[in-house]
């Protein structure tokens, strides 16, 4: 307990220090918020281009596209503003910072996390949510279902982290200059769409390797399938065991960390 | 005259070799490249298949659909040159001043470093994307010898183009230091009005005949139209050669009264 409130403390001590730096530009602030909104708010536009040309996605409506796409730019963006930082990893291998957080006696996941908040995330996080709301009274979805996006969106997140941690665990071994940041914006690409719509590999791969299929479309059938109760419980298992299988794995790939010297 | 020319050449070729050296430090690079290209093809093709279980009306094939969105992303790896980020940083951080001082204008040095870049990316981001396509997913990619050398001039006058966008957003920066705001209108741009994600003759109606009257489409839509389906190649190389020539008009006139003016913050 006595843990949880030193954390708890460090965390909201970090938060206001970045929330505090980013105020310094509060100009900066708002045109990231807003550029971020306008990105992905385009993107969605081809997806609406592309329901012009027909009514429904493999029996998804656009209504239902819609709902997914937002409650996928929510998490992405729950991820965005939060954890954005653990892919910094290589950064921090590079410049020498990384020995410094060594050093410390507090997690070391926790202070990577700590040490820079994003402000860019904030304008998916609020596009998101707002497609979301659009799309769950279009759909005419039942109110007291609502309260379930909380809890789903932050479970959703949590696959987000662990596939971030699976692989800046790739930069101990190899010091820093790899693109995951590409290779992880595809990756999520994949819980914009319902997995139905891909091949059966893809698929299981998607259900049991890299569970995407977690962060957007299985907490989305919580809300737009006829059963609520099996994915409302499976969402949060999934999640979490994700999160602790990569948490292990980053951990121990720190063993193979030598520090660049710099 | 002969010498002079050659030693001109062999220094923007250094440049050249300068940038994409920067890129070739990490093998494993190029493995995350493939595996980068292959979720992208497999996204593509699996949307585009569900989409095309309906009938779809419209001017693009499953296939031509297929070909163009994939054709797309090879583009976008290596035809832009980031003029506007470069010179961004080279504002803010001062080092415009020791930039001005070479031998060859800063634009030209932004023009062949980053044309070494491409060259990189188009070796290690594009093939792997197109190898990806043509044998993992079956995305044919079988042209005549004329309609592929209409499309390499038309393309590489986009990437002229692009490149004379790009430095003109970069001088944009002299005013703003905050090149955010013009880095997320060039992206809004690129998708939307250029035919970055989806043939412009797919969109709506109403949208596309805005977007027509716009220069953008030239970016993507243009090369790629013509590769795919064809149509009037020098009508569209000649809008091309004009928008360039006063895109071009535009760009050296603002360089010109903008350097003029210019005040090195600190370095």
């Amino acid at each position: 307990m006595n843990m949880l409130s030193k954390y708890l403390k460090l965390y909201l001590l970090a938060g206001s220090n970045n929330l505090k730096s980013l105020l310094v530009y509060k100009l900066d602030f708002i045109i990231g918020l807003v550029s971020m909104f306008l990105n992905n708010a385009m993107r969605f536009l081809i997806l609406v281009f592309i329901f012009n040309l027909v009514d429904n996605i493999k029996g998804w409506s656009f209504d239902q596209m819609l709902f997914l796409y937002g409650f996928s730019t929510m998490v992405t963006g729950l991820w965005h503003c939060f954890f954005i930082n653990v892919i910094s990893l290589p950064y921090y291998i590079r410049t020498g910072e990384f020995d410094r957080f060594l050093l410390r006696p507090v997690n070391l996941l926790f202070q990577i996390t700590i040490d820079s908040l994003d402000e860019d995330g904030w304008g998916e996080l609020l596009l998101g949510l707002a497609l979301v709301l659009v799309a769950y009274s279009r759909l005419g979805l039942p109110l007291w279902k609502l309260p379930l996006l909380v809890p789903l969106a932050l479970s959703g997140s949590a696959i987000f982290i662990a596939v971030s941690l699976l692989l800046s665990s790739v930069s101990f071994i190899s010091v820093g200059g790899v693109p995951v940041m590409e290779l992880m914006g595809k990756l999520f690409e994949f819980t914009k769409y319902p997995v139905n719509i891909f091949s059966q590999s893809l698929k299981v791969i998607l259900t049991c390797v890299i569970p995407l299929g977690f962060a957007a479309y299985y907490p989305g059938l919580v809300f737009l399938g006829p059963e609520t109760l099996p994915y409302l419980i499976l969402a949060p298992v999934v999640s979490a065991a994700y999160f602790v299988f990569a948490y292990f794995v980053w951990n121990y790939s720190i063993k193979f960390y030598v520090s660049s010297g710099s | 005259m002969l010498q002079k020319l050659s030693a001109r050449l062999k220094l923007r070729a250094a440049f050249a070799r300068i940038g994409f050296a920067r890129n070739q430090v990490y093998a494993i690079a190029t493995y995350i490249n493939v595996l980068t290209a292959f979720l992208f093809v497999a996204i593509q093709y699996f949307l585009w298949k569900a989409v095309y279980e309906n009938s779809v009306a419209g001017a693009y094939s499953f296939k031509e659909m297929l070909q163009y969105v994939v054709a797309a992303e090879i583009l976008s790896a290596c035809i832009h040159t980031n003029a506007d980020r470069q010179l961004g940083a080279m504002v803010r951080t001062g080092s415009l001043a020791h930039v001005m001082l070479k031998p060859v204008s800063f634009t030209e040095q932004i023009f062949f470093e980053s044309l070494g870049v491409n060259i990189y990316r188009g070796i290690f981001v594009a093939l792997p994307l197109l190898l990806c396509a043509v044998f993992a997913f079956g995305v044919e990619y079988r042209f005549g010898f004329f309609e592929l050398a209409g499309f390499f001039a038309l393309a590489g006058l986009s990437y002229v183009f692009i490149y004379l966008f790009e430095l003109l957003l970069g001088l944009v920066s002299f005013f703003s230091i905050n090149t955010w705001g013009i880095n997320s209108m060039k992206l809004a741009v690129l998708t939307i009005f250029s035919g970055r994600f989806l043939p412009i003759s797919v969109y709506p109606e109403q949208v596309r005949a805005a977007v027509d009257c716009l220069p953008f489409k030239i970016m993507y839509f243009a090369p790629l139209n013509y590769l795919i389906k064809g149509g009037d190649w020098a009508g569209v190389l000649l809008q091309q050669c004009l928008w360039i020539a006063g895109l071009f008009l535009l760009v050296s006139f603002l360089q010109g009264a903008l350097l003029k003016k210019t005040v090195i913050q600190g370095g």
